[in-house]
């Protein structure tokens, strides 16, 4: 908790950049409800932008959740580094390093340093066999021996490589290999979320579950392009339209209500009420459909 | 946890695209804001516009960022589902960075278009951070 919040305060005493409009100080009220009458919003929607946004609980959001329920680190909830070998398809390969990535996340949380590195290793050996070994190359490897008494570095280091994986994937058209480690992601953090509630049930945890009605819709979105791709594909989605149907089921209300907007911090407060209404029979279901699709895959 | 948030920006999921976005987009995403772990890129020709659907989850503070390789006005909209216009740069001299304060979980649009007459097509790109 100490560490949370002084994160906090570090985040919140960092300057946001200027705007260029010098207008002083101005916290004018800025209704903005004009309905959608802009003569763009009718014409050429031409879709979205590479899919939909993964802006959903993220990890920060659900590992802040977590550090906040002042719960014991609990080393059987990753998914162990000795099914490595286990992963001899590249879609498995994809899934489980989201899946390790998460993991790496929950258990920094709980600064599980040695723990971390076995897992860090775990990536770069499947980045290796989906033919990404340029990315954790010998020099990359002597860095992060160079840097393991600094957090910082190694971390930094580390980071980099991560997202120029993803960025070679990408750049080779390889959207759906970088969907499932996406995917991945989302299916261990929903697994790792509903196991911490069947360990100790909290109101925010479940509206937290809840939360995850916009990601599963989200992750579905972006995987049905390839749902006849192959049977892999096709089993992974079939399984998170099951899911999906339990969060159907989570009543979501909404209410606009005014934004505030404060135009020298580039600021703009959305004060729309909504509510996530959640029945128990919704988290006990969620949790045992991601517990046998987060099984399937680690298996 | 500065560490943690560390790990968490090793699953920002970048989609590859030109020097100038990751340059000019990415120094938009200071210090305290985390990618939201994707980046968006796109053709847009001019007066097209392009949608996201995006997710707001409450308690939090968003960054949205659009950069674009040749016009200088993309006009970024954000619209609830009722359609009510949230937020539109066009009134900040569209302006290619802006925050948000999350009161309540909630599904919004963004809309992109480009508004620059003197640039025909171009390539915009997206980034969404929240604030550590």
């Amino acid at each position: 908790m100490k560490k949370l919040g002084i994160f906090i305060l570090l985040g919140v005493s960092v300057l946001l950049p200027v705007a260029c409009n010098n207008k002083a100080e101005d916290e004018s009220t800025t209704n903005e409800d004009e309905v959608a009458q802009n003569e763009n919003l009718n014409k050429n929607l031409v879709g979205m932008i590479n899919g939909t946004i993964y802006c959903v609980p993220s990890p920060y959001e659900i590992m802040a959740h977590v550090q906040n329920l002042n719960l014991q680190y609990n080393q059987t909830l990753p998914n162990s580094v000795l099914n490595l070998n286990l992963y001899e398809s590249n879609f498995k390969k994809l899934l489980n390093m989201g899946i390790y990535g998460i993991d790496v996340s929950y258990m920094s949380l709980y600064d599980q340093v040695s723990e971390a590195l076995n897992y860090f290793a775990a990536l770069k050996t499947l980045a290796n066999q989906i033919e990404l070994s340029s990315v954790f190359d010998a020099f990359t490897m002597e860095r992060l021996e160079d840097n393991m008494n600094n957090q910082d570095s190694l971390l930094h280091i580390l980071t980099k490589k991560f997202q120029e994986s993803d960025r070679l994937l990408k750049g080779e058209n390889q959207i759906a290999e970088a969907s499932l480690i996406m995917t991945g992601c989302w299916i261990e953090s929903l697994y790792l979320l509903t196991q911490i509630e069947k360990m100790k049930p909290d109101p925010r945890t479940t509206q937290k579950i809840a939360e995850h009605k916009f990601a599963a819709e989200t992750i579905l979105n972006i995987l049905r392009p390839y749902y006849d791709k192959n049977s892999d594909f096709k089993n992974l989605i079939n399984d998170i339209v099951d899911i999906c149907y339990e969060f159907d089921g989570i009543e979501y209300n909404y209410s606009y209500v005014p934004p505030t907007t404060y135009p020298n911090k580039h600021l703009t407060v959305i004060n729309s009420e909504s509510t996530l209404e959640i029945l128990p029979e919704h988290v006990e279901l969620i949790t045992q459909k991601i517990e046998t699709l987060r099984n399937k895959i680690i298996q | 946890m500065k560490k943690f948030l560390t790990l968490l920006a090793l699953f920002s999921l970048y989609i590859g695209s030109a020097a100038f976005a990751q340059e000019s987009c990415a120094s938009l995403l200071t210090d305290d804001y985390v990618s939201n772990g994707q980046h968006y890129a796109t053709k847009i020709n001019f007066d097209e516009t392009k949608e996201c659907e995006i997710t707001f989850i409450e308690g939090n503070e968003y960054r949205l960022i659009v950069c674009s390789k040749e016009a200088q006005k993309v006009q970024m909209q954000i619209i609830d589902k009722q359609n009510n216009v949230l937020f539109d740069n066009k009134k900040f001299d569209y302006t290619n960075y802006w925050n948000f304060k999350i009161k309540k979980t909630i599904n919004c649009t963004v809309l992109l278009t480009l508004v620059d007459n003197d640039v025909k097509t171009d390539e915009i790109i997206l980034l969404v951070g929240f604030k550590k």
